[in-house]
């Protein structure tokens, strides 16, 4: 019997490797998941292009990347990340099939259930984008996060999908 | 003649209510023997016929009028005339700001004051907003010197914390931090690397050691499961985890938690040697790991009190006492900024190449405005400088040279790029901009270093040049997906009027 695959994980934050790099240690080291990283949101279409995940965290204050066109997005607000919101326009590229923010389909296989929001702004914040695109799990970045704060982000992004799924 | 004959002839043959501007003739007790429009709608009089009051009625403060009077006498005594004096004026309940243009009116013969002759300017709005004005500069003044109050305790906050993490660094390696600082943060991985391997066999020893009955008497199913599961990724860390910044503190944690449930084993079931291995073998990971993460923090932190102290010169440089500007070989300079910049090149593992160190022009100027600045210049070729080759430490050079009757100063380093509409547009002499390209690795800056750089050099009549191409000769296009991903050599050259040799 062929060896049941790990759930595939991409998280999309740049920050991954500073201040928030000890939220990766518990998630390797559970070895339960095939895990990816992108740390702009070029980087993120690319992951997004070549395979499925599972599940797909994303941070709202992204850097774009080398792609000409969200690099235009993020010239056109004096490259700063926190007007941006590049994580912002990535889900509504890719959840609303806003073509306006990238020329490129998005991927079919991405829905709301597979994602989660992970971010600096509260939600009170973000809470219409969020109910516009469908997405229900959030978590807001903090001082005193738990290492384990990932790991428990992409198990609840799995435990709905399988109660979606029932 | 009396006042009223003598504003009487100065309408009839001169115009005077036809000015564009407000005047008045008044008694010397103030009444009004004429005036015109503009003053009239100033002081909410009737606009036509006599005005049956004083001008004294609309101080604010009535005290005031004998003053003002006193200083035009005082200032005809001297051939002059009052001008520009502002006062409050109470019109209709609202105060308004006037300046007067007044002098005394004499008769011709005898001489005798026979009134006052003046001009009216409504400055209320101006006078105002200079009020505000100087409300503010006073507050930016008071929050200036707040500011460099704050920034000083910070950098001394970071003094501590780097004094501490260097008895830290040196408790962990049990060597000195100067022999530390020489080893490149790749060869601590590496060890680290080495320490996550043997971590893994000793754990894998202590699961094998023992059969499966009696090692459910010394630990729970699920504490053997979880250790179990950190063997592989420990002997693979490498690929399991790619980048040092977050290899070290997931190895860190994990040896830890092995060290915890390590000490849960019942005692007296497993081998006290094997368990003893995975202890030390766990702890020893876990030292390098904090060493690794001291060294890096030790690196962010110096880099952070540069960026303050930067931060904090440019801030309070409009309210320091004036320095004269004086004589300076550009080779003091050049020294000073390479002691100020030691310390955070080292941390950094950035060598500093002096070349033509036998330059010996000199240039005139504020000593600490030029020093700031070529630190400033100095502090970001480091900061930007990527590592060129495992086997040497990465470095900038440093030149100084006359040109066009100019000195320059130059430095280069190779890693991170500018692009060429940031150049071209001025983008990264704008004070606040950040590169796009040099916010990678969490790299701190305030966005202040070029542009006070290139203000301290106009201000010494002299320009900063900045230039950036890709290190490798080739052909490239500025749309190419990587370009921005190759290494780029940087160069800014601060050049100042050179001054004469003595």
């Amino acid at each position: 019997m062929a060896a049941k695959s790990k759930p595939r994980v991409l998280w999309i934050e740049d920050s991954a490797r500073l201040e928030l790099r000890n939220l990766v240690g518990p998630l390797f080291f559970s070895n339960k998941y095939e895990f990816n990283l992108a740390e702009d949101v070029t980087s993120a279409m690319h992951f997004m292009r070549v395979k499925e995940y599972d599940a797909v965290i994303v941070d709202i204050r992204l850097p774009p990347g080398i792609d000409p066109a969200w690099s235009q997005l993020y010239r056109q607000t004096g490259f700063d990340k926190v007007h941006a919101q590049l994580g912002l326009k990535l889900l509504r590229w890719l959840l609303a099939k806003d073509d306006t923010i990238h020329p490129d389909a998005p991927p079919g296989w991405i829905e709301p259930q597979r994602v989660a929001v992970f971010t600096v702004e509260s939600k009170q914040e973000i809470q219409n984008h969020l109910d516009e695109l469908g997405i229900q799990i959030f978590q807001q970045k903090s001082a005193g996060l738990r290492d384990t704060t990932l790991l428990e982000l992409i198990d609840q992004i799995l435990a709905r999908r399988v109660e979606t799924a029932q | 003649m009396d006042a009223r004959q003598l504003a009487t002839d100065l309408i009839a043959h001169y115009n005077f209510l036809d000015l564009p501007i407000g005047v008045y003739v008044v008694a010397p007790d103030g009444r009004f023997l004429a005036c015109n429009r503009p003053v009239r709608e100033l002081l909410h009089l009737p606009l036509d016929g006599e005005v049956n009051t004083t001008l004294a009625q609309f101080y604010v403060d009535p005290k005031a009028r004998a003053e003002i009077l006193q200083k035009a006498n005082d200032a005809e005594a001297r051939g002059a005339y009052l001008e520009k004096e502002i006062i409050p004026f109470r019109v209709d309940g609202r105060e308004i700001f006037v300046e007067d243009y007044c002098k005394p009116l004499r008769d011709p013969q005898t001489r005798d004051l026979i009134g006052y002759i003046g001009c009216l300017v409504d400055i209320t709005a101006e006078h105002i907003a200079e009020k505000r004005e100087s409300k503010l500069q006073h507050q930016v003044e008071e929050l200036t010197f707040d500011i460099g109050r704050v920034l000083h305790a910070n950098t001394s906050t970071l003094l501590m914390a780097q004094q501490t993490l260097d008895g830290v660094a040196e408790a962990l390696s049990q060597r000195a931090l100067r022999d530390m600082m020489a080893m490149p943060l790749d060869e601590l991985d590496d060890q680290l690397i080495k320490h996550a391997e043997q971590l893994a066999s000793a754990l894998e020893k202590l699961i094998q050691s023992t059969d499966p009955e009696r090692r459910l008497k010394a630990l729970s199913e699920a504490q053997w499961e979880n250790l179990a599961t950190k063997i592989t990724p420990l002997r693979e860390v490498r690929d399991f985890i790619p980048g040092m910044e977050m290899r070290v503190p997931a190895l860190r944690s994990t040896a830890h938690q092995i060290t915890l449930t390590c000490l849960e084993i019942a005692p007296g079931i497993l081998s006290k040697e094997l368990a003893r291995e995975v202890l030390r073998a766990s702890a020893q990971v876990e030292s390098s790991a904090c060493l690794i993460d001291v060294l890096m923090t030790r690196t962010a932190i110096i880099q952070m009190d540069a960026t303050l102290r930067s931060l904090r010169d440019f801030i309070t440089s409009e309210v320091r006492t004036h320095e004269p500007a004086k004589r300076m070989p550009v080779k003091l300079l050049i020294e000073h900024s390479i002691k100020q910049m030691a310390e955070f090149a080292k941390s950094s593992r950035v060598a500093i190449v002096w070349r033509e160190r036998d330059f010996e022009g000199a240039v005139e100027g504020i000593e600490r405005d030029l020093a700031r600045a070529l630190t400033n210049l100095l502090h970001n070729a480091i900061k930007y400088s990527w590592r060129r080759d495992r086997a040497k430490a990465p470095w900038v050079t440093i030149r100084a040279y006359e040109r066009d009757a100019m000195a320059c100063i130059e430095f280069e380093n190779w890693g991170v790029p500018i692009a060429p509409e940031e150049i071209e547009q001025g983008l990264v002499f704008q004070l606040g901009y950040r590169g796009k390209w040099s916010k990678d690795r969490g790299r701190l800056g305030t966005g202040i270093g070029l542009t006070d750089a290139q203000r301290a050099a106009q201000a010494h009549h002299g320009d900063l040049q900045v230039a950036s191409r890709p290190a490798t000769a080739g052909h490239h296009h500025t749309d190419e997906a990587e370009y921005y991903h190759q290494p780029f050599i940087t160069t800014v050259t601060l050049c100042l009027p050179l001054l004469g040799r003595r």
